[in-house]
């Protein structure tokens, strides 16, 4: 009996022992063999975590014997290469940095690999890589039709950043909480041509879209309902674009030719006060090489005049994700799997990472060193974010060239919504979304 | 003697003759495959593009194939299309006469001593020589709307508003491009016209200067005539790359504001890198091909009856 007993621990003990070894088991170094001496290309967007990514690079390199070559591109160029090559089947890229809006697209072209087959296999998967410690939106924008087509790399979010030193200079109460109370701080913050009330990203870009998106979420509107009614001729939207290009009349000279990359110099010079910008440029605002508000910048929601009262920001992040293409998948696998783990994203804080698992906004001592961090956190459960379908494009073409319009004064409000309404309401017809 | 009538070298060189045009066949045949490679096939490959609904983002899905002259009609019925062409239409007129009129002018001048410093020809191709996209980038700089120093000196002289840029305004945008092109081409048109003036035959302006004639009237009635060959190949040349002018209005606006500067090619380049519409922009292409060489046909005619008359 005694000895049934001891044999049952010992089996026990050594079933825990093995499981745990399996566990503990995987290593990088282990998982990288049989691929060591590839080479992968990655093609990604100009952004700090692409940045980050290529500065922590040689450690995975010497780590797996994986080569790996980054490629950055502007946001329209990046796309520009990538589908060439995905259309052609040539394989030149293994890694793709893709805008969640893109990932329906991609998906239904055939493009993009689904990650479930690699993060089931033992092999390759890190057992302790928590994938629920990515914010649900953002795993939610890597999926298409429950399926994830590669892991949450990017968190970009769009709200307000305000200089808290400027605000105070001027006795400004901040940050405004009403869209009134926004453009009476507007007012009172321009003093051109050394300061002016508000940047703003209004060229013919996506970047206008992306950033009169929030003001009209702000004013309860909508760029089309659940049965995909085009709204944009409502009492709501016509007050969001009348409040937009009023923002002008407080904006620098040449904001018709600005995107996020001259706002984000704009706020670095403090010639801003305030202004909506993407949150993973909260490292380049500490930075004292490029930075003259050190210290000054502060985050909050977009100030919101909505019924419900929800917090309005947007969401703009992108993912990592492996083309059909690619020659190299295992090997792609693991270089995202390290790219956005815990570790590296962690490591990367302050110089251009910005993480997409929950767990890293949590620690104490970097909520207080970046204020952003509780910003962010809070807003990656609310935010609003643009459609996903694959005719997305389409209508940001349409939305650049007429808001673009309004704000260097060539249209009226009413005719430019009209315009875009018109031109939306083809596009969804003749996706088959709207009869 | 049945092949009377043939000496021995007759037929030698009746065969010769036969063989030579074959070799001559022969010699040539490499270009015209290489050619059929790299122009012909491309074009007919786009000829097939623009009669199909092919867009590069839903290649799986949206494949349908043939579509006829569907994307051609959707093109004449866009409003973007017309407003585009317009704004090509403009900016050629106006960069070609200006080019022109500079390059005439500055030819005139320079004509004679000056040419042959060889530091004053290097100043003057300096522009010509800059890669497209330094030349873009340099411009973005000088028309910046905070410390472009064109800008700048806009504002110092009262002529532009501190509420306004150069390349943000819808009334100066196209301009301000405008101006890029000229800096950047009437050197083309100086060293060319030079080169044509310097070439003229000295004996006309002899018979004039014995004959005391005026030189306005010596300009009108001897350069200006013997200068037209010169004058037609270079207008040319300048309108076919005014019309697909594309690296500046890419480097500097993009197409706006609004839809300023929006010429055929950034028209061209929406459709296909923005949209991914390829069938779309390659009809477009099409019909900008025609213009180009409708434009080019009745210039070279013009030019072989001046030539003619010369």
């Amino acid at each position: 009996m005694v000895k049934r007993v001891v044999t049952s621990i010992m089996v026990s003990c050594f079933l825990v022992l093995g499981v745990t070894a399996l566990a503990f088991g995987w290593s990088l170094e282990e998982a990288a063999k049989p691929y060591a001496g590839a080479t992968i290309r990655f093609i990604t967007e100009t952004t700090p975590p692409s940045y980050w990514v290529e500065e922590a690079l040689p450690e995975f390199e010497k780590a797996t014997g994986i080569k790996v070559i980054v490629e950055r591109q502007a946001h329209p160029h990046l796309e520009e290469k990538a589908l060439m090559d995905f259309a052609a089947g040539t394989g030149i890229y293994d890694v793709f940095n893709f805008d969640y809006s893109w990932t329906g697209k991609y998906v239904k072209a055939g493009y993009i690999e689904p990650f479930d087959k690699y993060i089931n296999d033992p092999k390759l998967a890190d057992p302790n890589n928590d994938l629920k410690d990515f914010y649900p939106r953002m795993w939610e924008g890597t999926s298409w039709d429950g399926v994830p087509y590669g892991y949450p790399f990017d968190s970009v979010i769009e709200y307000l950043f305000w200089n808290k030193a400027i605000f105070d200079k001027y006795g400004v109460a901040g940050p405004p909480k009403t869209p009134d109370e926004w453009m009476d701080a507007m007012a009172k913050l321009n003093h051109p041509p050394e300061l002016y009330g508000t940047g703003m990203q209004a060229k013919r870009h996506l970047s206008i879209v992306c950033e009169w998106l929030n003001v009209l979420w702000a004013f309860d509107g909508d760029l089309y309902d659940e049965n995909y009614n085009v709204l944009l001729t409502n009492e709501n939207a016509i007050k969001a674009t009348e409040f937009y290009k009023k923002m002008a009349e407080y904006a620098p000279p040449g904001v018709t030719t600005w995107t996020w990359d001259d706002v984000n110099t704009a706020l670095q010079q403090g010639i801003v006060a305030q202004t909506i910008q993407w949150d993973e440029n909260y490292g380049s605002m500490e930075d004292p090489e490029e930075s003259k508000v050190v210290g000054q910048m502060r985050y909050a929601p977009v100030p919101t005049a909505r019924a419900d009262g929800k917090p309005v920001s947007h969401y703009g992040g992108s993912s990592l994700g492996i083309p059909v293409s690619s020659k190299n998948k295992e090997a792609a696998f693991l270089f995202i799997q390290w790219a956005t783990s815990y570790d590296v994203q962690l490591r990367g804080v302050g110089k251009g990472s910005s993480p997409t698992r929950r767990s890293i906004y949590q620690i104490p001592e970097l909520r207080a060193k970046y204020p952003s961090f509780e910003a962010t956190d809070a807003a990656a459960e609310t935010t609003f974010w643009r459609p996903r379908i694959p005719e997305w494009d389409d209508m940001v073409e349409v939305l650049a060239l007429e808001l673009n319009s309004v704000v260097a004064g060539a249209k009226d409000v009413k005719e430019a919504l009209a315009t875009s309404a018109a031109k939306i309401e083809e596009i969804l017809v003749k996706g088959g979304y709207k009869k | 003697m049945s092949s009377a009538g043939f000496s021995p070298y007759q037929k030698f060189s009746s065969w010769i003759s036969k063989t030579e045009n074959r070799f001559k066949w022969a010699l040539i045949l490499p270009t015209i495959v290489l050619l059929a490679l790299i122009t012909v096939y491309p074009t007919i490959y786009a000829l097939r593009l623009a009669l199909s609904d092919y867009n590069l983002a839903r290649a799986a899905e949206s494949l349908k194939g043939y579509i006829g002259l569907a994307n051609f009609r959707e093109i004449l019925r866009d409003v973007t299309f017309w407003s585009s062409l317009r704004t090509t239409v403009v900016f050629t007129v106006v960069v070609v006469a200006v080019e022109f009129f500079l390059g005439l002018v500055i030819a005139l001048i320079l004509q004679g001593a000056v040419t042959r410093s060889k530091i004053v020809r290097t100043l003057i191709l300096l522009p010509m020589i800059m890669a497209p996209i330094v030349v873009g980038l340099t411009w973005t700089y000088l028309y910046q709307s905070e410390f472009g120093l064109v800008t700048y000196i806009l504002r110092k002289l009262h002529l532009m508003s501190y509420r306004t840029a150069p390349l943000a305004d819808v009334r100066t945008a196209l301009p301000a491009l405008m101006i890029v092109d000229i800096w950047q081409w009437t050197p083309f048109l100086i060293m060319v016209l030079l080169a044509g003036l310097e070439a003229l035959p000295t004996a006309p302006y002899e018979a004039a200067r014995i004959d005391k004639a005026p030189p306005f009237l010596v300009f009108r009635k001897i350069t200006l005539p013997l200068l037209k060959p010169v004058i037609l190949i270079v207008l040319v040349l300048r309108i076919m790359d005014a019309i697909r002018v594309f690296d500046i209005v890419y480097a500097l606006t993009e197409g706006g504001p609004g839809e300023a500067t929006d010429v055929l090619s950034m028209f061209i380049y929406r459709n296909s890198f923005y949209l991914w519409n390829i069938g779309k922009a390659s009809a477009i292409s099409f019909i900008l091909l025609y213009i180009i060489m409708i434009i080019s046909v009745i210039l070279v005619n013009v030019l072989s009856r001046v030539k003619e008359t010369v």
